[in-house]
């Protein structure tokens, strides 16, 4: 029973809540909300990094280092600007300031320069506001894959901050292509560039 | 007559703290989440807008479900979409806050092939469970006079779970399904028809009916035997939100899906979510059974048969057969008969929510309450043809 047809209740008891009781349920409420939504920062603070294993996306396997914390795998299925779609695996992993997202691209079968360039229009341009990609030069892997690596500079849209980000791309014997897409925000790429170079030309692409 | 003070049945309390603290977190969650439909609008304004359409179509008709699940006692308007808006603002974006705190506590512990694994199983039951059970909450100390047992807490709790299915989804259809309408389209089918009944509605519902066990007035048991029925509610609904995120009973199709592996996603959602879905069909229909118990023993032995004759009670302890009162006087007496008999049903029973609460039956309220009952009763007699008004059956 409600709204502007409820009768104003008579029914009440004498005496209203006394109004320091009215503050005691809203402290627990804040201590909720508070401990469920940064208790788990806390308490991953607290506790000692693990030492990481390696991480398998699709067809490839990663060697995360110390620190770096797996935070999401997805199976997206991108949309290819000229009309269909291809289905791709992701793991994201990060570090605090940075982050670095693997893309298993299936079945692309197209090289590293063609495969670069289809994340970039696919991927990046959907998720950066302006992308400018600075340079590109040819690398080889450690397991002797030849790949492409390239940086670039975006606007994060829902932070409006600049985001820089560097990505290796090779491709596989089984035609899948691997972007390795490592990324922090304004002036932060740097403290993690080490890392991501490492994991990049570790990583092993079948 | 002056509104009692004690009564809350408004959303707006600018004098309860809860009520400040309602409109401080929705509004600074609100920021953010506005800025994410932003980011969806621009990302795919077609497919965003699509995706808007379709959560709309499906999340109308299971509010008014859920609304008209409670039989008595219709809810405030203001308070379920005060509920719903909880559920839809607030509580999705803690969670997106709290889920990634917590997966990065399961990802220390077990390590990033486990986390991988079992993040969103045994962070975001817990972590979701809690904040859209808050919402309920957050109703219970705005207007504690509307939470009455747990059909209503059932009522809000879903509400809370229907706003954030809501958002959920259109995150999913944008964000995880590609964002163009091809994308919007096949979210949709995956989360919505093959699996939408199974979804945040059931679990909250259940945490729901946990916090009105609790907040009731009409249960003369302990607080601890109240926690001790409520506890295992919330349990179920945690339990079957893990099972659901869990990789347990995992029978989807690796994608991506071709032909036949379409008609296998139903199959495959109702493997997870329909033992759930079952619970809270029977705790429901119990629910609805308990208030049904209430109204009869409220009204039993009312002295006053111009208030509510002998024959009323059968009458409203049935949606359907108030319907069919107010049908069959409509159509001897017209329109306005009609109305006055349904004034005359909510009256009825408001007459048993205060036999319910008052010591005496000389209670100056109980007299109030059954001289309105009669004079509606009167003006119902008084129009032409809708005699005999002795029963309202």
């Amino acid at each position: 029973m409600s709204g502007s047809e409820t009768p104003a209740r008579p029914d009440a008891p004498p005496g209203a809540s006394l109004p320091g009781r009215r503050w005691l349920p809203v402290w627990i409420v804040i201590a909720v909300i508070a401990v469920t939504t940064l208790g788990g920062f806390v308490t991953a603070a607290a506790l000692p990094e693990p030492d990481a294993a390696s991480l398998s996306v699709g067809s490839v396997t990663v060697h995360p280092l110390r620190g770096w914390t797996v935070t999401r795998r997805a199976e997206p299925i991108l949309r290819v600007p000229a009309g269909g779609s291809v289905p791709a695996s992701l793991a994201q992993l990060t570090r605090g300031n940075g982050g670095l997202t693997i893309v298993v691209i299936r079945g692309l079968g197209v090289g590293p320069e063609d495969a670069s360039r289809f994340y970039a229009d696919v991927v990046l341009s959907n998720q950066l506001e302006r992308p400018v990609f600075i340079g590109r030069s040819d690398v080889v892997l450690r397991s002797g894959l030849p790949a492409v690596r390239s940086r670039y500079i975006g606007i994060e849209p829902r932070s409006g901050l600049l985001l820089e980000g560097s990505i290796t791309v090779a491709v596989g014997a089984s035609g899948d292509a691997a972007v390795l897409d490592g990324w922090a925000f304004e002036r932060q790429l740097r403290s993690i560039e080490d890392d991501l170079a490492t994991m990049a030309d570790t990583a092993e692409i079948r | 007559m002056a509104p009692s003070p004690f009564h809350q049945a408004r959303f707006l309390q600018p004098t309860l703290p809860a009520f400040w603290l309602y409109v401080t977190v929705v509004g600074a969650t609100g920021v953010l989440a506005v800025g994410e439909q932003n980011l969806f609008r621009e990302l795919s304004p077609s497919g965003w807008a699509l995706s808007w359409l379709l959560v709309a179509l499906y999340a109308a008709p299971v509010a008014i479900v859920v609304y008209l699940l409670d039989l008595y006692e219709r809810e405030p308007i203001a308070l379920v979409a005060a509920a719903f808006v909880w559920g839809a603002v607030a509580a999705t974006t803690l969670s997106a806050v709290g889920d990634a705190g917590w997966s990065l506590v399961v990802a220390r512990i077990g390590g990033p092939a486990f986390a991988s694994r079992w993040s969103a199983a045994l962070t975001a039951p817990v972590v979701e469970e809690a904040l859209k059970g808050l919402g309920v909450v957050m109703i219970v100390l705005i207007a504690r006079d509307e939470v009455d047992d747990r059909m209503d807490g059932f009522v809000y709790g879903a509400m809370c779970g229907l706003g954030f299915a809501v958002v959920e989804d259109v995150f999913y259809f944008v964000a995880v399904f590609g964002g163009d309408p091809g994308g919007v389209l096949r979210g949709f089918f995956v989360r919505v028809i093959a699996s939408g009944l199974y979804s945040h509605v059931l679990y909250s519902g259940l945490v729901g009916i946990a916090v009105g066990i609790v907040a009731t007035r009409r249960d003369d048991r302990s607080l601890g035997a109240r926690l001790g029925v409520a506890v295992p509610l919330v349990a179920a609904a945690v339990a079957g939100h893990f099972l659901w995120n869990s990789p347990l009973l995992d029978l989807f199709p690796a994608q991506p899906w071709h032909g036949s592996d379409w008609l296998l996603l139903p199959i495959a959602a109702a493997v997870k979510g329909l033992p759930l879905l079952l619970f809270v069909v029977l705790a429901v229909r119990l629910a609805q059974e308990r208030e049904r118990r209430w109204l009869r023993d409220a009204l039993a032995g009312e002295p006053d048969a111009e208030a509510i004759a002998p024959g009323d009670v059968a009458v409203l302890e049935s949606l359907s057969a108030r319907r069919s009162a107010r049908r069959a006087i409509g159509m001897r007496a017209g329109p306005r008969a009609s109305r006055l008999l349904a004034r005359l049903q909510r009256e009825q029973v408001n007459l048993a929510m205060i036999r319910s609460r008052v010591a005496t039956q000389d209670d100056p309220a109980l007299v109030r309450q059954r001289a309105l009952c009669r004079s509606i009763r009167d003006a119902l007699a008084a129009i032409p043809g809708a005699a005999p008004p002795t029963t309202v059956g």
